[in-house]
């Protein structure tokens, strides 16, 4: 599996993990991804991922004026993303540990 | 702020693609504007909309597709939209100036050539998506052009073939006219909001008074 592969498969968590910090909108989001080392997902696959959890009612986006051009739509959690991403960090933690684990027997 | 010529043709690209495969135009207005702010702040820090939106727009606008939802219904709820508003367009226009009467080829061929028309520009215009300007021209010029021809073939069919297949009486005509004006108005309304719907009583008045009074 690519790295890219890997990435895109946690980075619904981690969206969720940003938004749940404070209010962001897309720019800023997908540049704290970026620093955060989603360096090989293009910025622009953040909004498939907003969109559909939008719809399913894990955030919820607001849109508020801005100097620099358009509105912006900022995004914050809903009580049902607060749960979806508790979950996600109990599997992140199950699968760390898992992982974690057999890299370590390996290199032992 | 500006976008540059390349973003802006990006964007535009994504709308008709998008609009194309059957997509909300509220949740597409959503989006491009929210597309448009990341563009700005993106090009003032260096980045160019492949770096922003990936090297593959159309494998971008399927994964948005996808989270967006489309569907054939809708796709065919526009085409028979526009298809209802050149006909009952039409009906009005000769319902104002004569009384009616329609060809066989008129009543079955003419619906057939106007969906066989916005079928051949709407694929023209999905195709045409993201590929370079002279590209999109000759693409969408191919797709008027099969288009048109498919159009003239009917109406010259129709001027061969011209014996009237049903003839209105007066007050058949009246009637006729007064739902397919109905019609007409009503759909515009939709459309393009109260503007629309005068402007379109107004080039109804004007074929009438044209034909009654000046021709």
């Amino acid at each position: 599996m690519s790295q890219t592969q890997m990435l895109k498969g946690i980075l619904e968590g981690c969206i969720l993990k940003v938004i749940s910090e404070k209010e962001v909108y897309g720019y800023e989001l997908a540049t704290k991804l970026h620093e955060s080392g989603f360096s090989t997902v293009s910025e622009g696959s953040i909004y498939p991922l907003l969109i559909r959890m939008n719809k399913e009612k894990l955030i919820e986006g607001t849109l508020k004026k801005s100097t620099a051009g358009p509105n912006r739509k900022y995004y914050r959690l809903t009580e049902k993303g607060q749960k979806e991403l508790s979950q996600f960090i109990i599997n992140w933690n199950i699968l760390k540990c898992g992982v974690d684990k057999l890299l370590k027997e390996e290199e032992q | 702020m500006k976008l540059s010529l390349e973003s802006e043709k990006y964007l535009q690209d994504l709308r008709s693609y998008l609009f194309t495969k059957g997509v909300k135009n509220e949740v597409l207005d959503e989006f491009i504007e929210e597309a448009k702010g990341h563009l700005i702040e993106g090009e003032q820090d260096g980045k160019d909309v492949h770096q922003i939106f990936g090297c593959n727009p159309k494998e971008y606008a399927n994964d948005l597709i996808v989270a967006m939802g489309s569907s054939l219904r809708r796709q065919l709820a526009i085409i028979s939209q526009i298809v209802l508003i050149i006909i009952s367009y039409q009906v009005s226009r000769m319902g104002l100036t004569d009384t009616l009467s329609f060809t066989l080829v008129e009543i079955i061929g003419y619906p057939i050539v106007y969906i066989l028309f916005l079928l051949f520009v709407g694929f023209g215009v999905r195709i045409s998506s993201f590929k370079s300007k002279n590209h999109q021209n000759i693409i969408l010029l191919i797709s008027i052009a099969l288009g048109m021809l498919s159009m003239i073939t009917i109406f010259l069919l129709n001027s061969r073939i011209g014996d009237p297949f049903i003839e209105l009486s007066s007050m058949g005509s009246i009637v006729v006219t007064g739902v397919f004006v109905s019609v007409f108005l009503l759909l515009i309304q939709r459309l393009l909001g109260w503007f629309g719907f005068i402007s379109a009583i107004a080039l109804l008045l004007f074929h009438f008074f044209m034909n009654n009074y000046f021709l």
